[in-house]
């Protein structure tokens, strides 16, 4: 069973996101904001992080370095997903330790699909 | 339609009402409720109900998240969140306390430093003193290191009842009785707690908000402030955070009470877990008050 | 060694900082190199009507977040119209931290938002809308379903728009519905909007029943 954290702070949006990626083999975390995903992931083996980029408290950039700065999460992958399509935001994700990175609102079927290629399945 | 017609008819609440109100005070506290809490949750539901008026779910539902003041809302979660105060109280952050967090600032420490700890709020003393006999009792550590603890509290009769130290049966009951021999004297129903517990701790009237209390409370290893943020609303509770934030030494650690989480409230300190005991850290790469 | 006995009082020491305290002093210290004396500057400064341009000055080359949330505080009681101008401004900050800081200041100013809300809904930055409306979603204030209902039934930019439903589904009413039954039309053939709709249903009308 492979563990998924959705990051983002509209609900809609969680729920959403959870509908598309449940399975029978993933199971899925949520957290509203960059500092509630770090504090639930504490302790926990997760295996790929859905990351929202404007979020109170702390962003989704900030919380990809952070990611990135711990020694038990910085090799989990992680899949951007903002609002903003301007040249650069997709830079700065990379930047900031991000694998992958798409535009709300995403389509199902891409999303799943890297989904299932950032967690090795076959 | 029917079954949930019913249920409004009778003034009950629905699975589905249970569920909307739920997430609601989920996302406005941060405290949720597991399904086995559901008798706790109607039950003063429907006492606010009552109190307010409404004979239906629906209608108090849509006064409470309307309602301009928010007064609602703080009259529930004062509701939800009634705690008695007594010793040895979740007493498994005493037990982190000793086991780890007390020996890592010592470390951490220069000899001949006192550690500090900061309870707030005092209430009737139990919490500080608790940290005082666990102290005692759970960490050899004061072999070589002293330790001062500071309470405080904003309620003037709370913090005289603290210092006269008198207790019920049922605020010792958690007390293992050896321990309760040793500091405590029972006269009737009375329990009154020894004078060096007493003297150990340093009771003071003060308001976490108070424009005061950023320059007089300051230099601690460790705070205790559960059970407080979540009487305040999201701006106090931000400003509390930041206040608790400058009392703290780099590296220093502050519990919170068991629902509650600094996760969306302030995103400063970093979050540290103990088997399951949650712990935020003031980060160490700063420099120290000046 | 063991516990200290209680020093009374005085254990809440008096306030005895090395550094200086004087307005000019601490406007200085702003611009310190380190960082915690740039946060106590500004936690000392809160409130202080003199030091309030350098206040917002320091929040646009700040990048410390424990410096931006002290800046931020201290100038949050000092927030009259002029000041939210400037702050409505640095919802266009390329920092996360700053727009954040700018957005809880306005939630906690309902009335001073209040009087904003139409420009910033109107911005034609999408993510600026969808900061009005993270705002709206938070305030308690009387027209903000009337706000929401606008935003849904009128922007064209499907993640405002989406941002705007989820904020129904908390502070939706009874006319929520029949506005969402426009939205749909609308973005007939968006699939998220469909799926965040029938979510506000859910909750909106659990609430009329």
């Amino acid at each position: 069973m492979k563990t998924i954290m959705i990051v983002d702070d509209a609900n809609t949006v969680r729920t959403y996101h959870r509908m598309i990626v449940a399975s029978a083999q993933r199971q899925v975390e949520e957290a509203e904001n960059g500092v509630e995903a770090l504090e639930k992931a504490m302790g926990k083996q997760i295996d790929l992080f859905m990351v929202d980029v404007n979020m109170p408290k702390m962003d989704g950039y900030r919380l990809c370095q952070e990611i990135r700065r711990d020694d038990a999460l910085n090799q989990v992958p992680i899949i951007m997903i903002s609002t903003e399509s301007q040249a650069g935001d997709a830079t700065k994700a990379f930047d900031c330790g991000a694998n992958f990175y798409m535009t709300k609102p995403v389509d199902g079927t891409t999303l799943n699909d890297m989904v299932s290629l950032m967690l090795g399945e076959e | 339609m029917t079954s949930i017609g019913a249920a409004a008819a009778a003034g009950e609440i629905s699975d589905a009402d249970f569920d909307r109100f739920r997430s609601m005070f989920y996302r406005k506290t941060g405290i949720y409720f597991e399904d086995s809490k559901r008798y706790f949750v109607d039950k003063r539901l429907k006492e606010r109900m009552k109190q307010t008026g409404h004979t239906l779910f629906k209608s108090y539902f849509t006064f409470m998240r309307f309602q301009a003041s928010g007064d609602e809302l703080q009259s529930l979660v004062n509701a939800m969140t009634v705690n008695e105060t007594y010793f040895f109280r979740e007493d498994y952050q005493f037990e982190t306390m000793c086991r780890h967090l007390m020996d890592e600032l010592d470390d951490m420490r220069p000899a001949g430093e006192d550690l500090r700890i900061w309870s707030v709020p005092s209430s009737t003393g139990e919490e500080p003193y608790s940290i005082a006999i666990y102290l005692l009792e759970y960490w050899k550590g004061l072999e070589h290191r002293d330790v001062e603890i500071v309470s405080s509290d904003i309620d003037t009769s709370v913090l005289e009842h603290a210092k006269r130290g008198i207790y019920s049966k049922r605020s010792v009951q958690n007390i293992p009785l050896t321990m309760r021999q040793r500091y405590f004297t029972q006269h009737g129903n009375e329990f009154h707690l020894c004078s060096d517990i007493k003297d150990s701790v340093t009771l003071c009237l003060a308001n976490i908000l108070g424009a005061e209390v950023p320059g007089r409370f300051r230099s601690f290893d460790l705070i205790y402030c559960r059970n407080l943020l979540i009487y305040f609303d999201d701006d106090s509770r931000r400003r509390a955070a930041q206040v608790l934030y400058d009392a703290l030494k780099p590296g220093g650690y502050i519990f919170l009470g068991h629902s509650e989480s600094m996760s969306r409230i302030c995103s400063l300190f970093k979050v540290k877990k103990f088997g399951d005991v949650i712990v935020y850290q003031k980060p160490t790469n700063e420099g120290a008050f000046r | 060694m063991g516990l200290r006995k209680s020093r009374g009082e005085s254990a809440a020491q008096a306030d005895r900082r090395q550094s200086s305290r004087d307005l000019t002093s601490l406007i200085d210290d702003l611009q310190n190199e380190a960082a915690d004396v740039r946060r106590w500057a500004a936690r000392d400064l809160s409130n202080n009507l003199e030091a309030r341009r350098a206040l917002l000055d320091r929040i646009d080359v700040e990048h410390e977040p424990m410096v931006l949330e002290a800046l931020f505080s201290a100038i949050e009681d000092m927030c009259d119209e002029e000041v939210a101008g400037e702050v409505l401004i640095k919802l266009k900050s390329e920092d996360a931290q700053v727009r954040n800081g700018a957005i809880e200041l306005l939630q906690n100013k309902p009335v001073l938002f209040a009087s904003h809300v139409n420009e910033l809904l109107n911005d034609e930055d999408s993510d600026v809308r969808i900061f009005a409306v993270d705002v709206i979603g938070a305030i308690r204030h009387p027209d903000a379903a009337l706000w929401l209902h606008d935003v849904v039934l009128n922007d064209k930019n499907i993640n405002v728009v989406g941002t705007a439903i989820d904020k129904l589904s908390e502070i939706g009413n009874s006319e929520t519905l029949d506005v969402l039954e426009k939205v749909s039309a609308r973005f007939s053939n968006e699939a998220y909007i469909q799926f965040a709709i029938q979510c506000v249903r859910h909750a909106v009308a659990g609430d009329e029943i």
